[in-house]
């Protein structure tokens, strides 16, 4: 490497290591001013001098748990996200392969119809939703915060497009060795598509995780509110302490963090199988 | 074991392809058949037909007399080798070999007997914990062998299973489907594009061209009496040599041929002669095998002279790539290509007489039919 290279890549470093400082600083804050007392973490936010806490101490955390029932926050997120999560890979999975491979009238329309659904978002049907699940009666339930979001377009086209790169020999000689289109998929489809399964299972469990509106419109006991809804609580509830809230976000975004990490090998691989083949 | 019988079979496909065209066949209880073909011919689709991963758009397909134009694949007993071996990658060799036993309710023991057996026909005891992604493509084809014949099934498809492996692995592997099918005795349809595997397995070779059937016959029937110029060029490597010629009537019983720029006399057999005498002053086809041709005169050989564009020595022949003379510009379906014993030296005026029986010549008219069958 020739000094003039070596020159251009240090610059290219250096600005790449400007760009990742930049966006981790909201991070680093947060976790930070978990540790610190609460006159320090606004006096010292300007100055990048003292973002490291002098000592690292955990009476904000102690703190979340006094004045808010985070357990039962994390709770209720985690069977909501884990409920979501579970009931939409297989209902995507499914629906996703009858579209990819059975045969039946109206397939290609009904494809076409899921496929623009992809660009509703919730907020346009967020009020129509309300008045359905309220005409069911099931507002402040968990069910009313898992059951619409199990079918998803976007999931379904993820599976899709997996679904019709897998050989189609693999599900003909399972024909031919006897299997049904229930054992196909069990058996030999699902398996081979661990891939697309662990994208679409940290897709929906992180948007699930920060989901916030709808708890929001459909909830308000403590009981069923998941972690987004405590946090937005506990911003107005006070005494405003920023020290607790960094504390609380903290805890929010740990297991998600977690998550990823676990599975960050399958879910990049996932997603540039389906980027490739849709 | 079981035999077989397609009646009147055509295919279509939705967009408006069709792949098979009114085809009949009748294969015998623990025959080995060969579709022969060139790519698009229609002969994969006839063995996904008789599998039941088609459905046929007309006719009737019998397994043992009984129609089984409604069954599944599993409920026609039949198992299949894919192109491509489609083993599960997911699964152990084992769970390969396992999984069409377990889906047809074996006890354990009986699977574990089986697949044992199975095993030890085809040498796969030491690789039963691999997954497919670690065997050779050999070993690949031989567990998808495996796995087809585990059940025991009545009538064994393979669809150009050898097309993914290298020249020497298939020369290997077709021997060992020939032992295997014969130690089995498991009526067999085997597809294939290569003239060379259909000519050495099969007990009959079926050949078919846009779908449809043009000739069955044991490989001897094809090679010495092919119906047509389609299956005169497609059996044997290289092909047989088809150039358009043209007859003329003597009025003394013998018939002259118009090859190229050249007229040659024929002395034919009377029922020749007159198989052939309506088509005089006719365009015909003449075919002559490769293998016919000989660079010493012979008795009773026709001299043909011919210029010789190129010679490839290939150690124990040679082809030599010949034209007739008088022809400025060559088309290309008036090249011979001639298979010469031992080696064979381009003259240095690149003329060269060959010499034929006429009884090794074929006649073909307009339609492409042989004239003397």
């Amino acid at each position: 490497m020739s000094g003039k290279q070596r020159i251009r890549m240090l610059s290219v470093y250096l600005l790449l290591a400007a760009f990742a400082f930049t966006f981790l600083i909201p991070v680093a804050m947060m976790l930070f001013g978990s540790f610190k007392p609460d006159d320090q973490v606004l006096v010292q936010a300007g100055r990048l001098g003292s973002l490291l806490p002098t000592e690292f101490r955990w009476f904000n955390y102690q703190d979340v748990f006094a004045r808010v029932p985070f357990a039962r926050y994390l709770f209720n997120s985690a069977f909501i996200s884990l409920c979501i999560v579970a009931g939409g890979l297989l209902v995507n999975s499914l629906a996703a392969y009858a579209f990819a491979r059975l045969q039946w009238p109206g397939r290609d329309w009904v494809l076409l119809v899921v496929v623009a659904l992809m660009i509703i978002p919730l907020e346009a049907i967020a009020v129509p939703l309300f008045y359905e699940v309220t005409l069911l009666g099931w507002r402040d339930t968990y069910w009313v915060q898992i059951i619409p979001f199990i079918a998803n377009a976007f999931s379904i086209y993820l599976f899709y497009t997996f679904f019709l790169s897998l050989p189609r020999e693999l599900e003909e000689a399972a024909r031919i060795d006897g299997a049904g289109p229930w054992r196909i998929f069990f058996r030999i489809v699902a398996p081979n598509a661990k891939p697309v399964f662990a994208s679409v299972a940290i897709l929906s469990f992180l948007t699930q995780w920060g989901a916030l509106l709808w708890p929001l419109m459909v909830t308000h006991s403590e009981a069923v509110r998941p972690l987004p809804l405590g946090i937005a609580t506990f911003y107005s509830l006070p005494p405003l302490q920023w020290g607790d809230i960094f504390a609380f976000g903290v805890m929010m975004v740990t297991p998600v963090l977690l998550i990823f990490v676990l599975f960050q090998r399958w879910f990049v691989q996932g997603v540039a199988t389906t980027g490739v083949k849709g | 074991m079981a035999s077989v019988e397609l009646r009147n079979i055509s295919k279509r496909f939705g967009s408006g392809v069709q792949a098979v065209k009114e085809l009949s066949l009748t294969i015998d209880d623990g025959e080995l058949v060969v579709l022969v073909g060139s790519s698009g011919c229609g002969k994969s689709t006839l063995l996904r037909l008789l599998a039941g991963l088609e459905n046929a758009s007309e006719g009737e397909i019998f397994i043992d007399e009984k129609n089984v134009n409604h069954d599944t694949p599993q409920q026609r007993n039949v198992a299949m080798v894919f192109q491509n071996y489609a083993l599960y990658p997911h699964m152990t060799v084992r769970a390969n070999l396992e999984f069409p036993l377990q889906l047809s309710h074996t006890s354990k023991e009986r699977i574990k007997a089986r697949v044992g057996e199975i095993a030890d026909i085809l040498h796969l005891s030491e690789l039963m914990t691999r997954k497919p992604g670690q065997l050779s493509g050999g070993q690949r084809q031989r567990v998808a062998m495996g796995r087809a014949l585990v059940r025991d099934p009545s009538i064994f498809l393979l669809d150009e299973p050898l097309s993914n492996l290298d020249a020497s692995l298939r020369a290997q592997i077709r021997a060992e489907i020939a032992r295997i099918q014969k130690r089995l005795k498991t009526t067999t349809l085997y597809v294939t594009h290569d003239q060379v595997e259909a000519m050495t397995l099969g007990d009959r070779v079926v050949v078919l061209d846009h779908g449809e059937l043009q000739q069955i016959g044991t490989p001897q029937e094809l090679y010495e009496h092919p119906q047509n110029s389609f299956v005169a060029k497609f059996i044997g490597s290289p092909g047989m040599n088809i150039v358009p010629s043209g007859l003329i009537d003597r009025g003394d019983g013998r018939l002259d041929l118009k090859l190229g720029g050249q007229q040659i006399s024929l002395v034919l057999e009377r029922q020749a002669y007159e198989k052939l005498v309506p088509y005089s002053g006719q365009d015909i086809y003449t075919g002559i095998r490769p293998e016919a041709f000989a660079s010493t005169p012979t008795q009773a050989g026709v001299e043909i002279k011919t210029n010789v564009e190129a010679v490839e020595f290939l150690g124990h022949e040679t082809l030599a790539c010949l034209f007739l003379p008088g022809v400025a510009q060559v088309p290309a379906d008036q090249t011979f290509i001639a298979r010469l014993p031992g080696r064979f030296n381009k003259p240095n005026d690149d003329v060269a007489v060959f010499y034929i029986k006429p009884e090794a010549l074929y006649f073909f008219n307009q339609a492409g039919s042989n004239i003397l069958m």
